[in-house]
């Protein structure tokens, strides 16, 4: 009973350790990733631990038919888990050669929506498709690796192979290869980074990733992990490379603890294969292989060749179309293709001797992880040593390792209109010195470095926090707020409560002069206080109404109406006028002030 | 108005030829020896330059090529990120820098959107048109403030103007390499430098090595020591000696 329930823990560590390896999870495969047209591969779609899912019926894929051919469901039983997988075949077949990129499928599973890896295919013209032991073809015999386990049937659970695009090559020739680790997809566990290979007489770019994908081999669907590589060989003669060993640790199928045996033998049978699982630690190697290097043909030889193997195809262009008297002019040239761009030397000017060149900059763009195919662009500074309606021809020669012959390439003479002279110093060194940045150990002459003359600051302090700019700056703000102040003053002045103030001061100083003025003078004083204060200057009939209208008490209206009569009678009449007493001096004075202002 | 606006425009004349560019004798002895293939002379003659006029991107240049040439990498690098400095469009000098850098060991960190912008939109022009906008639009304003005729325009056109100057300035205060690295200094011993926790030689306190060619965040300087911040963000203190400032003292 103990050890049932040891048993019973056991296999629940076991279950629960298994989860994590079986996530829900789409992905794509194609079972090569190179063709040609005409010819279909096989792409699969397996949507792991879902019992029903939803995909496209085909594909929109411009040069591309993607029909999908049919599905099945595959149940594992690992560690007690049980997963079903689904497995969606497409047929892909390309109606034109070129690179195609087949998007993310897009899976429904219940609720949720998974989306597979991308996946690229090459697709070749018919008569360019190398046999299958080329790059592209799947593995016609894999190989069994040493204690390698198979989970069912005659399957290998993991093995490795290298793929070559050749295997006859020239010296110096670079060889694009792939290192193909195929692992079961009934098996998990964890990848190392990237395979070790060691050997001589060779020299391998950079080991690049490639997606991983899935690939269908004797009829059992694999997960592949490659790198791609190429491989430069240095020395004639056979060259051997070693096998390359990627390491890994896998859950493999393995054997039941003890006594699980005799559990199931109570019930009359034996342990189901790929209950139990091991995890062991595996290098998976790829075979040893061979190449036949040849040296390079002496006899056809151009002068001008300078290492170039491969497939190139040559662009210039020039600019600018008209340069002055000793100015520079570019010529830029693209070789393009596929070969031994970092080896290779760049073309050569032909007919130059009117022009006086440098040697030119060079830059690479690969178009691949390898840097196998790609763009080199060279860029010749030339002068004309006298006037030239055109540039000089450029000369390119490289080796075609497929017909072993040398070819050269021409490009004629471009139209450029250069004056001779004296190169304007700035501008000439300035594209001489860029020009020597770029390839600082291609020139011979050390073209003199640029000085004195240069876009960019002459200062350690940026020019905001300079003081002669804060002082230029605060002087512009001090004339900025006084032409405000002086804007809201002009406006103040103007404002009717500014204008109210003045005249109630107005007012006040009239009252206060009327208090102290000669007798004869206070009817006039006091009846232009009144018109001042009710806005009517010199419109005394005005005021009469005015002051009708006005909200002051009676008595008060009759007071100052009667200065207003008075005035008249004082100006229109024939006799003089008659000076106020005190008393009615002293009511106007007491109704002027009661006049609201 | 229309009279303030013009010394605005005057002063702002006038800036822009404070700093009129210096040749001298002892650059074209520079250019002449670096021509010839004498390198440590030509870069002594460039020191002699710029020690002696206003410095500019390409005589650091030249002098970080000479320097580079003589087998000076890290005098170099200094001298390649002094050009970057004062121009940071000069893409020859990013390259050679990245091609030093990974002589030295050191790592040379993509350049944030700040460099990418300061490569592009030269900071003192920027500046200078900038603040004139922000003036223009300033007395836009102010116009609209003084006329009732067509004040909508006028305001709009001053508060655009404004804006736009404001955000030029901002822009170039924000990616101007010589205020944003005002305070880094690069680690020129070649036995590189050490960082401490604290500032003593205690080598308990060590936090981690610098190498030669590592460039640092200076925070502060207390006596002989520099309080220092990592790329990565880590602080810590280091000897002065050996670390140089970017931006060279007056």
């Amino acid at each position: 009973m103990n050890s049932l329930f040891t048993i019973f823990v056991a296999a629940l560590a076991l279950v629960l350790s298994g989860f994590s390896l079986f996530a829900q999870e789409a992905t794509a495969g194609l079972s090569s990733p190179a063709t040609v047209v005409g010819r279909p591969v096989e792409m699969v779609v397996t949507v792991r631990d879902a019992r029903s899912a939803e995909v496209p019926q085909s594909l929109n894929v411009p040069g591309l038919r993607i029909e999908l051919l049919g599905r099945s469901t595959r149940f594992e039983m690992n560690n007690f888990k049980i997963t079903s997988s689904l497995t969606y075949t497409y047929s892909v077949l390309s109606q034109k050669s070129g690179e195609f990129d087949i998007p993310a499928v897009e899976v429904r599973v219940g609720d949720k929506t998974l989306k597979t890896n991308p996946l690229r295919i090459s697709v070749a013209e018919a008569s360019a498709m190398p046999p299958p032991q080329g790059l592209a073809g799947p593995p016609s015999a894999p190989l069994p690796p040493s204690g390698a386990q198979a989970p069912r049937g005659n399957a290998l659970p993991y093995f490795g192979e290298i793929v070559l695009s050749k295997k006859k090559a020239y010296v110096g020739e670079v060889i694009p290869a792939e290192f193909r680790y195929f692992f079961s997809s009934s098996i998990g566990g964890e990848v190392g980074d990237r395979p070790n290979l060691i050997g001589e007489g060779f020299t391998i770019q950079k080991l690049a990733n490639v997606p991983k994908r899935e690939q269908i081999v004797n009829g059992e669907n694999y997960i592949v992990f490659a790198f791609q590589t190429a491989i430069t060989p240095a020395k004639t003669g056979p060259l051997e490379l070693p096998s390359a060993k990627l390491e890994a640790r896998l859950q493999l199928p393995g054997s039941a603890p003890a006594g699980f045996d005799d559990f199931f033998r109570q019930f009359g049978g034996i342990a189901p294969p790929g209950m139990f699982t091991n995890m062991q630690e595996v290098a998976i190697e790829t075979a040893p292989t061979s190449l036949e290097i040849s040296p390079l043909p002496k006899q056809g030889r151009p002068d001008d060749f300078s290492g170039a193997i491969g497939k190139f195809k040559m662009e210039a262009t020039v600019s600018p179309k008209k340069a002055g008297p000793g100015d520079p002019v570019t010529l830029r040239v693209v070789v393009s293709g596929q070969g031994n761009f970092e080896a290779m030397g760049p073309p050569v000017l032909v007919e130059g001797d009117e022009w006086r060149s440098y040697p030119p900059s060079e830059k690479f763009q690969s178009s691949d992880a390898i840097n196998y195919a790609g763009d080199k662009i060279y860029e010749f500074l030339i002068v004309a040593r006298t006037d030239q309606q055109q540039t000089p021809g450029i000369a390119f020669s490289y080796l075609d390792p497929d017909t072993g012959t040398y070819e050269t390439l021409i490009q004629n003479p471009l139209p450029v209109q250069a004056r001779a002279g004296q190169a304007p110093a700035k501008r000439a060194e300035a594209s001489l010195e860029v020009n020597q940045a770029a390839t600082p150990e291609a020139s011979s002459t050390p073209n003199p470095p640029l000085a004195g003359q240069s876009g960019g600051a002459s200062s350690w302090t940026s020019i905001l926090i300079h003081p002669a700019f804060i002082m230029v700056n605060i002087a512009i703000g001090v004339i900025w707020i006084l032409s405000l102040a002086m804007i809201l003053i002009q406006r103040q002045a103007i404002s009717p409560s500014s204008l109210r103030r003045k005249k109630v001061q107005r007012l006040k100083a009239a009252l206060a002069s009327l208090e102290s003025c000669p007798e004869n003078e206070f009817t006039s004083r006091a009846v232009a206080c009144l018109l001042a204060a009710l806005d009517t200057h010199s419109r005394p009939l005005e005021a009469a109404v005015l002051l009708a209208k006005l909200s002051v008490d009676a008595d008060i209206k009759a007071v100052l109406l009667d200065l207003l009569s008075r005035d008249e009678e004082s100006k229109y009449s024939n006799r003089a006028s008659e000076v106020p007493d005190r008393e009615t001096r002293t009511n106007i004075l007491s109704a002027l002030k009661k006049i609201p202002a | 108005m229309r009279h303030s606006s013009s010394i605005a425009l005057i002063a702002i004349s006038c800036l822009l030829s404070l700093i009129p560019p210096a040749r001298g004798e002892a650059l074209d002895q520079a250019r002449d020896r670096f021509v010839h293939g004498e390198y440590e002379s030509s870069a002594t003659f460039f020191e002699k330059h710029l020690q002696s006029s206003q410095p500019t991107s390409a005589a650091y240049y030249g002098l970080a090529q000479a320097l580079h040439k003589s087998g000076k990498e890290a005098e170099a690098a200094l001298a390649y990120r002094r050009s970057l400095l004062l121009d940071p469009s000069l893409v020859p000098a990013a390259e050679a820098l990245k091609e030093i850098n990974a002589q030295l060991g050191v790592s040379s960190p993509l350049p944030q959107w700040q460099t990418r912008w300061a490569g592009k939109v030269p900071s003192d022009p920027s500046v200078l048109a900038g603040c004139f906008l922000f003036w223009l639009g300033a007395f836009f304003l102010l116009a609209a403030f003084a006329f009732s005729k067509k004040r909508t325009v006028l305001a709009s056109v001053g508060s655009g103007l404004l804006l736009l100057g404001l955000a030029s300035c901002l822009l170039a205060l924000c990616t101007d390499p010589r205020i944003v690295d005002a305070r880094q200094a690069m680690v020129m011993n070649p036995e590189g430098a050490s960082l401490y926790k604290v500032p003593s030689e205690d080598s308990a306190e060590k936090i981690t090595a610098l190498g030669q060619g590592s460039v640092v965040e200076v925070l502060s300087a207390r006596g002989r020591w520099f309080h220092i911040k990592l790329p990565g963000g880590q602080r810590g203190w280091s000897l002065q000696a050996g670390i140089t400032p970017l931006i060279p003292e007056a």
